[in-house]
């Protein structure tokens, strides 16, 4: 049969495009989590929204942190104000003499073990603020505690078995500086996770409830056409 | 020690200064235990959760164990 048409060698014949690459679609997709937490929370002292770099160790591949909170930082005033004495107190010491009763080479050592002390008070006080640390994440809820700064405990519960969120606020400087706590009722082995003195309670456990919903819609979802 | 002359003597040397010699050397004891506990901490709250700070808190960390280091040998060398 003879050829009704024939292609010259340099026509070049295009490849029909395919319907995705015609629509200008956004390349990433938000996830629900992120949005619920981008429209209701802003980064705060002690408080990071949607921080991308933040990993953890049981971390799965498709989960994202949304939130890391860490107590108010005004909670830290005691331990800040403790070491801020200290130190001022040592010039103080030598100025006014209130080392003079101990013997000459005493004197040096009792102010170096004063600075010493007052640099643990300082040390303890911040690792112990840094490493208290409460994940939200889009699968799972957790809370790491380091208590005295030798135990530490690891609580988590899966977003879905989140059953019951409130929020407790109290005390002058609560109220000034609108920190609290958040305690969250779960169906796991251990009935409560607490976010302890962390600011924006409110704003917080509304998330988590919006959160929550958001994670049983989609459960159904998967349940109907999973 | 056997001999109980010993101890006296021992009792004679026994002054308020040499208790706060003992007990500043104690101090600087526990203060390098409780570095040493911290570093190990740091270590393992890092794995728990990635920080990029952790070098830093452990330069820090062990700056503060070479001043009791330090603090211990002042004890140590008190007359």
């Amino acid at each position: 049969m003879p050829d009704l048409y024939t292609a010259s060698p340099n026509t070049k014949v295009e490849a029909p495009q395919k319907e995705e690459e015609k629509k200008p679609i956004a390349k990433v997709r938000v996830s629900p989590f992120k949005k619920i937490v981008s429209q209701n929370l802003s980064p705060k002292w002690g408080l990071a929204v949607n921080p991308g770099r933040i990993k953890f160790a049981s971390q799965e591949k498709d989960e994202e942190v949304l939130l890391l909170i860490r107590r108010h930082p005004i909670t830290n005033l005691p331990w800040v104000l403790t070491f801020v004495l200290m130190i001022f107190a040592l010039p103080a010491a030598f100025r006014f003499q209130w080392l003079a009763p101990l013997p000459s080479n005493f004197q040096m050592v009792v102010a170096f073990a004063w600075l010493s002390l007052a640099l643990a008070i300082f040390w303890g006080g911040f690792l112990s603020w840094f490493f208290n640390v409460n994940i939200v994440s889009s699968r799972r809820v957790i809370d790491i505690d380091f208590y005295n700064l030798i135990y530490r405990e690891v609580t988590d519960a899966e977003v879905e078995k989140i059953q019951d969120v409130t929020h407790k606020m109290g005390g002058i400087f609560g109220l000034i500086f609108n920190y609290g706590d958040v305690v969250i009722q779960t169906a796991g082995t251990k009935p409560e996770i607490e976010f302890l003195k962390v600011p924006r309670p409110a704003q917080i456990a509304a998330v988590l409830r919006q959160i929550r919903e958001e994670a049983e819609k989609i459960e159904k979802l998967n349940g109907i056409y999973g | 020690m056997d001999n109980p002359q010993n101890w006296l003597k021992l009792f004679q040397d026994f002054s308020f200064w040499s208790v706060w010699r003992v007990f500043l050397l104690v101090y600087f004891l526990g203060y390098l235990i409780f570095n040493f506990i911290l570093s190990r901490q740091i270590t393992l709250m890092s794995q728990l959760f990635e920080t990029n700070l952790k070098g830093l808190l452990k330069i820090f960390n062990w700056l503060l164990f070479g001043l009791g280091v330090l603090g211990f040998l002042m004890a140590l060398t008190l007359g």
